[in-house]
């Protein structure tokens, strides 16, 4: 089990849609389930003294410099299904981290929202046009079934 | 079997030369940068809906790595150009060709 899940690492928000998925998800096995405790439970540990999540008492409460904005990951999260997340959101978080060193992290968050907005059009239309295409099968099934 | 006479999309096919000149395998972030180094950047989302759509075409092979302990435990996605792919590569330079035989001719004259 890979229990080297990197604390703070700003997936809060996808790691609770993971968790909740994968208690009800029949398509996980075992490992699935662990790993997404583990993750979990990493992202939303808090530590007791300080009464903050761990990575915020780590910083002295300012977020990681290396932490893309929750917000837009989450956005994204939302928009993708979820056997896709991962794909899009590991490289959109690893040029994050080369436009952080590059640049800074003001310029590489706004580089990661302006990203996250143009991504939610496409994202968005794709999710709607697969599900007009059963729409419009289920239209034809039930078309079919009725003038019979 | 993929049809590698179907016409591809500008995207398309910068995603492919992209993808070709890595040599191997790549993910995302480096056909990003590939492409933004060539001057000819796109969006992140539609440089992936692309992906899967050449995918789907049968143009691209893909794989999901183990999760990485880099980045609280999320998989990269590598693709590579099958030969299907590459196929349709050419077919597009080909009719590139027919269309404009003395492209290069016109251009350094």
């Amino acid at each position: 089990m890979n229990r080297h899940v990197e604390r703070g690492s700003g997936h809060e928000c996808t790691a609770d849609i993971r968790f909740l998925q994968s208690l009800s998800s029949p398509e996980l096995d075992d490992f699935d389930r662990r790993l997404a405790f583990v993750r979990w439970k990493d992202a939303t540990s808090r530590d007791d003294a300080v009464g903050k999540p761990a990575f915020m008492a780590q910083t002295g409460g300012e977020r990681p410099a290396r932490t893309p904005a929750r917000a837009a990951a989450f956005i994204l999260c939302l928009a993708l299904p979820r056997t896709e997340q991962d794909a899009l959101l590991e490289s959109l978080e690893a040029l994050f981290e080369r436009r952080v060193e590059q640049f800074g992290r003001n310029w590489a968050t706004f580089w990661y929202w302006s990203e996250t907005v143009k991504a939610i059009g496409p994202l968005v239309s794709r999710k709607l046009s697969r599900w007009g295409l059963f729409a419009v099968i289920g239209k034809a099934v039930q078309t079919y079934f009725t003038t019979r | 079997m993929a049809d590698t006479r179907a016409p591809l999309g500008e995207l398309e096919e910068k995603l492919l030369l992209a993808l070709v000149g890595a040599g191997g395998e790549s993910h995302m972030a480096d056909i990003y940068e590939r492409l933004e180094k060539a001057g000819r950047t796109s969006p992140m989302g539609s440089i992936f809906i692309t992906l899967e759509r050449l995918g789907e075409k049968g143009f691209l092979e893909s794989r999901i790595e183990g999760p990485r302990v880099e980045r609280g435990g999320r998989s990269r996605k590598l693709y590579r150009v099958n030969a299907e792919g590459q196929m349709a590569l050419k077919e597009s330079e080909r009719t590139r060709r027919m269309l404009f035989p003395n492209m290069v001719w016109g251009l350094t004259s």
